[in-house]
């Protein structure tokens, strides 16, 4: 039997911390690797259908110790919430590492509790990036990562006001929401006066140009088969003003492109990369930074991404770090592996999903040196 | 076995494995409180999105002298389980084990339960079994069948969404439950039992058959809204026993279970009122 216990810890301002940690039989083997589970933006320690619970009781069940805990401010734990109206300043905080403190007193609590020397850090969001820089100040003790859709901007609550007024560019804030309102745009296809507004250049037409640069070409070919054959010239000469196929000449023909990684269809290209840059959406630059340094320090790292976020994280980091071409055998050389789960949205919710991220926890942990049965099906 | 320190968050048995609670106390110098209130959270993703409305109000009430006990249904939360075993039939004899524990703990001499949603729903159904002598009942679930009608239906929206297309339809889902087998939910996945045990409840009929007096909370976001006409149809529940009120809580109950910025003083007030307790 596991054995499910409560902790309260307290972090740098004496706040006090609620959290479960999962411990394996004590018959198990003692274990030389514990996982530290981190919670996700705003949510509490059980996560989007409870996903925490399930991740921590199936690792503990092969003899994995794992914690998760409320960050202050959420949940059961103490203290005040660290934002005032906008929820996009307390995701900045996150992304800017405001948790990793807390992390750190997570890595070292699951430590002392346990007798385990080394950690995987791992959580979803806002959990993987206050992983990767609490991490940077465990170098001895943090074996691994697994990333699961990792952030690389930053939000603000400037850019949350001004995403309000400019619901076409929240679309951008929130790619996987994109389909949503494509799904409204397509209810309208018979409706000839949001037609006449879109060849006015009216909103529809700014709406049709952020979902292009979303999505590419591919989105914008899908868009264009589903059109009135009458109106798909004309759709066509609006699509190429905001979104130009991107050049061809100069490929490499057969060659796996960014899109391709891992075998999934996510249709990113380098100008949609350069198009979100350009329209105001903040890099984070430290992601690199914090990456590098795990990497550095010998520290694994197995991303997993959301076919929904996997645009973003290639645009603002992806590209740039994996160039156009990501060379698995070459990354998994360095520890690093990446993956995308088709059709997903950020919660990782539907069957396959489920799926794709149990087994990249599993395989997270196997890559950061830790011996792991398989789970049971 | 070590009590379980409650008062911070903490497992405790359950009638079939662990449950996860935490009790908020009034502070020292209340004496005797007349009522105790359990409540019973919510359905799926619910429950967490409400996590913070039911911290708020259970601080608030143990700041009244109400002493308040919050806890996680097995198979939800913290709790013993995976959400694909649990039952309707488990989840009334959960509550009936927190009743009892917060009894014991508080010597209270009434047992308030206070649901939100589902939770109101299933706090009504277990209501006379555990002998509560009040019902707290905001935004109630009127109806297990027509309450899984409109979860398929969310359901079947965001799948449009994700797969840009219509997949199936909410007879084909019911088809599937009713043949056996389970249907994911935004990653609950719903099961057979479940369906079958949640389908036949109904408010208006368990209300029938409670004895005690039951506060039934409307929450609208301003003066002006049109209230829920089937909310208000309760007022004229046969038992007499039953209060409908609206409270005006500009933003909403749901924040996702996170930030301390869930506004509820109004809700609060009506539930001071309800419980005899001034302020």
């Amino acid at each position: 039997m596991m054995r499910e216990r409560a902790v309260h810890f307290e972090n740098g301002r004496g706040e006090p911390l609620t959290g479960v940690l999962h411990a394996p039989d004590e018959s198990a083997p003692a274990a030389t690797h514990g996982v530290v589970w981190l919670s996700a933006g705003q949510k509490i320690r059980q996560g989007a259908w409870r996903m925490n619970v399930e991740i921590a009781r199936s690792l503990a069940a092969r003899g994995v110790p794992v914690l998760r805990f409320d960050f202050s401010g959420i949940g059961d734990s103490g203290g005040d919430h660290r934002h005032g109206d906008a929820v996009m300043d307390f995701y900045g905080f996150i992304q800017s590492g405001g948790y990793a403190d807390e992390a750190v007193l997570g890595a070292r609590l699951l430590q002392e509790q346990t007798g385990v020397e080394r950690v995987v850090f791992g959580g979803l969001c806002g959990g993987a990036i206050t992983g990767l820089f609490a991490a940077s100040r465990l170098k001895g003790v943090v074996a691994g990562h697994c990333l699961i859709d990792l952030p690389v901007t930053i939000s603000s609550s400037a850019r949350q006001r001004y995403l309000e007024t400019h619901a076409d560019e929240l679309l951008r804030a929130r790619p996987g929401e994109t389909d949503t309102v494509l799904m409204l745009y397509l209810k309208k296809l018979a409706d000839l006066e949001a037609w006449r507004r879109l060849f006015r250049g009216e909103s529809d037409y700014k709406l049709i140009k952020e979902m292009a640069r979303i999505k590419s070409r591919t989105f914008a070919e899908r868009l264009l088969a589903q059109s009135p054959a009458a109106l798909k010239g004309p759709l066509e000469a609006v699509i190429a003003r905001v979104a130009p196929a991107p050049p061809t000449a100069g490929g490499v023909d057969g060659a796996p492109s960014a899109a391709t990684i891992t075998g999934a269809d996510v249709g990113v290209d380098p100008s949609v990369a350069a198009a979100m840059q350009a329209s105001g959406e903040v890099k984070n630059q430290q992601v690199a930074a914090i990456f590098a340094e795990a990497l550095a320090a010998g520290q694994t790292v197995r991303f997993l991404n959301s076919s929904a976020y996997h645009p973003t994280f290639m645009g603002y980091f992806g590209l740039g770090l994996f160039g156009e071409h990501f060379d698995a055998a070459g990354w998994a050389k360095r520890g690093v592996k990446l993956s995308v789960a088709e059709d997903t949205n950020h919660i990782f919710s539907i069957d396959s999903a489920q799926a794709a991220l149990f087994d990249a926890v599993d395989e997270s942990l196997v890559m950061a040196g830790v011996r792991l049965p398989p789970r049971a099906r | 076995m070590r009590p379980p320190k409650l008062a911070l968050g903490d497992f405790f048995e359950g009638p079939a494995g662990p449950l996860f609670g935490v009790a908020d106390d009034p502070p020292e110098g209340f004496e005797g409180a007349p009522v105790g209130v359990v409540t019973v959270a919510p359905f799926m993703e619910e429950r967490q999105d409400t996590h913070e409305l039911y911290r708020a109000l259970g601080r608030h009430l143990a700041g009244r002298g109400v002493p308040t006990f919050r806890f996680d249904l097995r198979g939800t939360g913290d709790a013993h389980g995976a959400w694909d075993e649990a039952t309707v039939e488990g989840w009334l004899d959960d509550i009936a084990r927190a009743v009892s524990l917060h009894r014991e703990r508080t010597g209270v001499r009434e047992i308030a339960l206070l649901g939100l949603r589902f939770g109101a729903l299933l706090a009504a159904a277990a209501a006379t079994r555990v002998g509560a002598a009040r019902l707290a009942l905001v935004q109630p679930v009127l109806k297990g069948s027509a309450y899984l009608m409109d979860v398929l239906r969310a359901h079947l929206a965001a799948e449009m969404v994700l797969h840009k297309r219509a997949g199936v339809t909410r007879e084909a889902l019911v088809e599937t439950l009713q043949s056996g087998r389970a249907v994911n939910l935004f990653g609950y996945r719903l099961t057979p039992a479940q369906y079958r045990g949640i389908q036949p409840l109904d408010l208006a009929a368990a209300l029938d058959g409670f004895d005690g007096q039951s506060l039934v909370v409307d929450v609208v976001r301003t003066e002006q809204a049109r209230g829920s006409k089937e909310l208000e149809a309760l007022k004229a529940h046969p038992s007499g026993r039953v209060t409908v009120a609206r409270a005006v809580e500009a933003q909403t109950l749901y924040v996702e279970g996170k930030l301390r910025n869930v506004q509820s003083e109004n809700l609060a007030r009506l539930l001071d009122t309800f419980f005899g307790v001034t302020s």
